[in-house]
């Protein structure tokens, strides 16, 4: 069970008094008449929105991307329907309206191909929004860049669905075509055989090399066969192939970016604590980052130190040689050298002199 | 009106993410934000591919500082009504980041709170307020795990908790704890109080309505049954979590560490194999891969030549499911053959042969020593599995112990480096040494400290299961050495459905709302849905008896639960502690009952 507890907090929320705002609607125009005229306390927000007003038809916003994928995934799931329909028609119209049906079926499958590569399209849009927002001056922010990853997985499921729907059907219609004609489904089962011993073994590619076979195939057998009828067919089939092969690359692409269900990279906190590590390592970093720097300052210190000793002592070298008489200098440092140790040996002396004196002394004890 | 936690969780989260028909035909993304309680509970039975199927396109934690302005976002908060939270809350609603907030609560809030938020709410952003009640984790279908993060205030937090689940499976049950227990006294009256109280603005009220007769709510103390952790699991889930670890449905397997996710919901053969026993469970593995090697045959590229064309196409259109079994298949892979490394490595036959002898008393007391000794000198034998051993042997053969001076003697062996290493630490030790203090062995199990007892107290698990289910399972597990020994639960399980006192020693106290009384009157018959709860932890080993007996019976429903979900590691760990921190407390050798005795004179 659960307690709505709106009405309580509604009444909480009309009991306050406020001193500034007193409603929203006000509140909200206001913020509409204040946009782009003065910078108002929320200055940095209508910076970011005037930016993005400016940009938009260079770089339009994810969100505007993702509209447009929705409403293109709709008209898709529309005419896939539609599609379905007509392929039911088909099986009950007589031979004679056949064709006007195989042709609408023919322009909506073309149609539906040309869908999916415009989602396809504009998914890549986000992946280049990912990697350029920087030089495209957008500058999104941590949780923006999440957004919009989360954005591609969710698209990139959503339309896995429905060209899985669409190539499903479009398989079958393929073996309902091979059905009618006896002849050419006999053509196409030996050519399965012959190019399935020359087949890789991924899968994914065994369905292109099977359509771009039938491309190769029911070109040679244009020019083989005589009747119209066969013709016909084969140019549907190829058609077709050809679409299959559009979408299979979609398809693919899009695999790599949906996430498995249940596996690790499924679930909430570890998406979340996944983000709160990489915050937390890149405080780290940036501690580490600021110690370098305390470090080069001290670095810098001591280097300007030692550079000032090496300075002095240079001056200290340079001028003596710098000086007039450096010559005479020379000497009169060394004679002091000199005159130094005679003084200890004096004292040395002393000693014994006046020991000499004692010893007398004593002596003459 | 049943208990099925699943659904209550998936109804919860309808509420949550499944936006209103009607309001803007297009999608229009949403934030959501949560806190670090709700966290784990939201992640246990939600993924992101569902959150994004709902399109929910960021979620983030409350506390954390939003930089960025996306103000065309509508936001949904689920968090705890915390103070940390309610105010990370307030501080969020103060500098608004999106255009609408729509705030879930997973538990009841106080009027104060509401208040504060409303101050806060200066935009007038708030489009709804409301509270669920799943102030805990979804462990499985029928398990839940209640997650206590401080000490302070624990009791009314376990009561908050406890209520949330009363709450959501809508039930205002009669109370029964084991009155040997203090902290199940409390809990017990509190939670009573919570019912009773008018500031619950009245929620317990009409809950039972259309059922004849009322749930219970049963309190049980792990203090009573320290011995079922100690025992090593041979079934599935048990295994995984004793010799892995479970953490939340994570395990984490592999040298390059890699985190596998376990849950029933989502994994169908996990779903199938949980609750078998080891042999069952490898055979049924082999099973499942032969399946699959069965069904990619049929697609592998030799197939090709003679296969229809339109049939490879159906498989390619399959492929994608393929890799997800082929995942799966490895996951559990992975998991198997680091059980069985385990097992091989830790010698986990010989260990749990003589465990389940001791515990089930197979054997007479002296060729159970000679089997103890034997092991004992085993250096290939882990420090860890010694320990549990003598444990299990101290609380069976009380008197035996004390006369003929046996502990002291593993003891000698344990602390002997040339036949165990690493040599008992000094905590081991102490546990050993009192662990017939600290669980009042003594009185509680043996009465007259003969073997008879014991034999006739674990031997009625038997009498109960064949009772209770006529299944094929309750004759599986009695031909198994080493799934003799049935967790004490049953036995009281067994009492509360067959409403007698004759197989379990302990006594209920039994405490009944007013709301419930009023309905019902004072007499209770007719139990039917049942809701455990086991105060420092249950085991994923009880977790499988009360999937057992649920299937066994129409007549009951029983869910289970308990304050964390133990493995014999964590057991440990909790009993060295409370050795230790007694040991501390006055001297040494202080037992549970006197320390029991001293919070019943603060009280």
């Amino acid at each position: 069970m659960f307690r709505d507890r709106t009405n309580l907090y509604l009444s909480y929320r009309r009991t306050i008094p406020r001193n500034i705002s007193s409603g929203a609607s006000r509140f909200d125009s206001l913020m509409e008449e204040e946009e782009g005229l003065i910078e108002s306390r929320r200055a940095p927000k209508f910076k970011e929105s005037s930016e993005g007003i400016e940009l938009k038809p260079m770089t339009p916003s994810m969100f505007d991307i993702s509209g447009e994928i929705d409403s293109i995934l709709d008209q898709t799931k529309a005419k896939t329907h539609e599609l379905s329909t007509l392929y039911k028609k088909l099986l009950i119209t007589s031979q004679g309206e056949k064709k006007t049906v195989e042709t609408k079926i023919d322009e909506l499958t073309y149609n539906i191909t040309k869908k999916f590569e415009g989602v396809y399209v504009l998914i890549k849009k986000f992946e280049f929004l990912q990697k350029n927002h920087e030089k495209l001056g957008i500058n999104y922010t941590p949780e923006e860049l999440s957004i919009l990853e989360n954005l591609k997985k969710n698209y990139a499921l959503k339309i896995q669905e429905s060209t899985l729907v669409f190539r499903n059907m479009q398989n079958n219609y393929i073996k309902f075509l091979r059905d009618d004609v006896d002849e050419s489904e006999q053509l196409l089962g030996n050519s399965e055989n012959a190019f399935a011993v020359t087949e890789d073994e991924t899968k994914t590619k065994d369905i292109e090399d099977y359509s771009k076979q039938i491309l190769m195939n029911t070109q040679v057998q244009m020019k083989k066969s005589n009747t119209n009828h066969l013709q016909e067919r084969e140019r549907e089939i190829s058609k077709l192939a050809m679409g299959i092969l559009e979408i299979s690359t979609i398809f693919k692409e899009m695999e790599s970016l949906i996430v498995d269900q249940g596996s690790i990279l499924d679930r909430i906190d570890y998406n979340l604590s996944s983000t709160v590590q990489d915050l937390k390592s890149s405080d780290k970093e940036l501690l580490k980052a600021q110690n370098y720097q305390k470090r080069t300052t001290k670095c810098k210190i001591i280097f300007l130190l030692s550079l000032v000793v090496f300075a002095l002592f240079l001056i200290v070298l340079i001028k003596p040689h710098g000086s007039s008489k450096p010559q005479q200098q020379a000497p009169q440092q060394q004679e002091p050298q000199q005159q130094e140790p005679h003084p200890p040996s004096n004292q040395d002396v002393i000693p014994e002199h006046e020991n000499i004196p004692g010893d007398d002394s004593t002596n003459n004890h | 009106m049943t208990l099925d936690l699943s659904k209550v969780s998936s109804t919860y989260f309808d509420k949550l993410f499944v936006s209103k028909k009607g309001e803007q035909g297009s999608m229009r993304g949403k934030v959501l934000l949560v806190d670090k309680y709700t966290t784990p509970i939201i992640s246990m039975c939600y993924t992101q591919s569902q959150l994004l199927q709902q399109d929910v396109i960021l979620v983030e934690m409350i506390d954390q500082q939003r930089t960025s302005n996306v103000k065309h976002l509508d936001c949904v908060v689920y968090i705890k009504p915390t103070k940390e939270s309610v105010s990370s809350l307030v501080r969020e609603l103060k500098n608004a980041h999106y255009s609408k907030y729509e705030i879930y609560f997973n538990n009841s809030v106080s009027k104060s709170q509401l208040e504060q938020i409303a101050e806060a709410d200066e935009h007038e952003v708030v489009l709804q307020v409301v509270e669920l009640f799943q102030d805990y984790l979804i462990v499985n279908n029928h398990f839940y795990s209640i997650y206590l993060s401080g000490t302070e205030n624990f009791v009314t937090d376990e009561t908050s908790s406890l209520c949330s689940l009363l709450l959501s499976l809508k039930k205002c049950p009669i109370i029964k704890y084991e009155n040997n227990s203090i902290n199940l006294k409390r809990l017990g009256s509190e939670v009573l109080y919570h019912i009773n109280s008018n500031s619950q603005n009245n929620l317990f009220d009409d809950l039972n309505q259309n059922s004849a007769s009322p749930p219970l709510l049963l309190l049980l103390d792990r203090k009573n049954d320290p011995i079922t952790p100690l025992i090593t699991p041979w079934t599935y889930q048990s295994m995984i979590h004793e010799l892995i670890g479970i953490n939340r449905n994570i395990v984490k397997v592999g040298t390059p560490e890699e985190s596998l996710i376990l849950s029933d919901a989502s994994d169908a053969f996990f779903q199938e194999a949980m609750y078998l026993n080891y042999g069952d469970l490898t055979d049924k593995f082999q099973r499942y891969v032969e399946e699959y090697k069965k069904q990619t045959k049929s697609s592998s590229v030799e197939n090709l030549k003679t296969q229809n064309l339109s049939e490879l196409k159906k498989l390619l259109t399959k492929f994608p499911e393929f890799r997800k079994l082929s995942n799966n298949i490895l996951k559990h892979l992975n998991l198997i053959s680091e059980l069985d490394r385990q097992v091989t490595v830790q010698n986990l036959w010989e260990v749990s042969e003589l465990q389940q002898i001791i515990a089930c008393n197979l054997e007479n007391y002296s060729s159970i020593k000679t089997k103890m000794i034997e092991l004992l000198d085993k250096p290939s034998i882990s420090t860890e599995n010694k320990v549990k051993l003598v444990l299990l042997y101290s609380a069976k053969f009380i008197g035996e112990c004390k006369s003929n001076g046996d502990l002291s003697l593993f003891l000698h062996k344990l602390s002997d480096s040339s036949l165990s290493d690493p040599v008992i630490t000094i905590s081991q030790s102490k546990l050993i040494q009192n662990f017939n203090k600290i669980f009042n062995f003594s009185s509680s199990m043996t009465g007259d400290g003969n073997v008879n007892n014991i034999g006739r107290f674990f031997g009625g698990k038997k009498i109960n299961i064949n009772l209770f289910s006529n299944s094929s399972n309750a004759n599986n597990t009695t031909n198994n050495i080493y799934m003799q020994y049935v967790p004490k639960l049953n036995n009281i399980v067994g009492d509360i459905m067959s409403k007698s006192q004759s197989h379990s020693s302990t006594t209920f106290s039994t405490l009944i709302p007013d709301v419930v009384s009023q309905q019902y009157g004072k007499s209770i018959e007719n139990l039917q849905d049942i809701i455990i709860y086991i105060k420092g932890g249950a085991t994923y080993e009880e977790c499988r008896l009360i999937h057992d007996l649920n299937a066994s019976t129409d007549r009951f429903e029983i869910i289970l639960g308990g304050d964390d979900v133990l493995n014999s590691k964590v057991w440990l760990d909790k009993l060295y502690d409370q050795v230790n921190d007694a040991s501390l407390g006055s001297g040494s050798g202080i037992s549970y009952a006197t320390s029991s005795d001293q919070t019943r004179d603060l009280l």
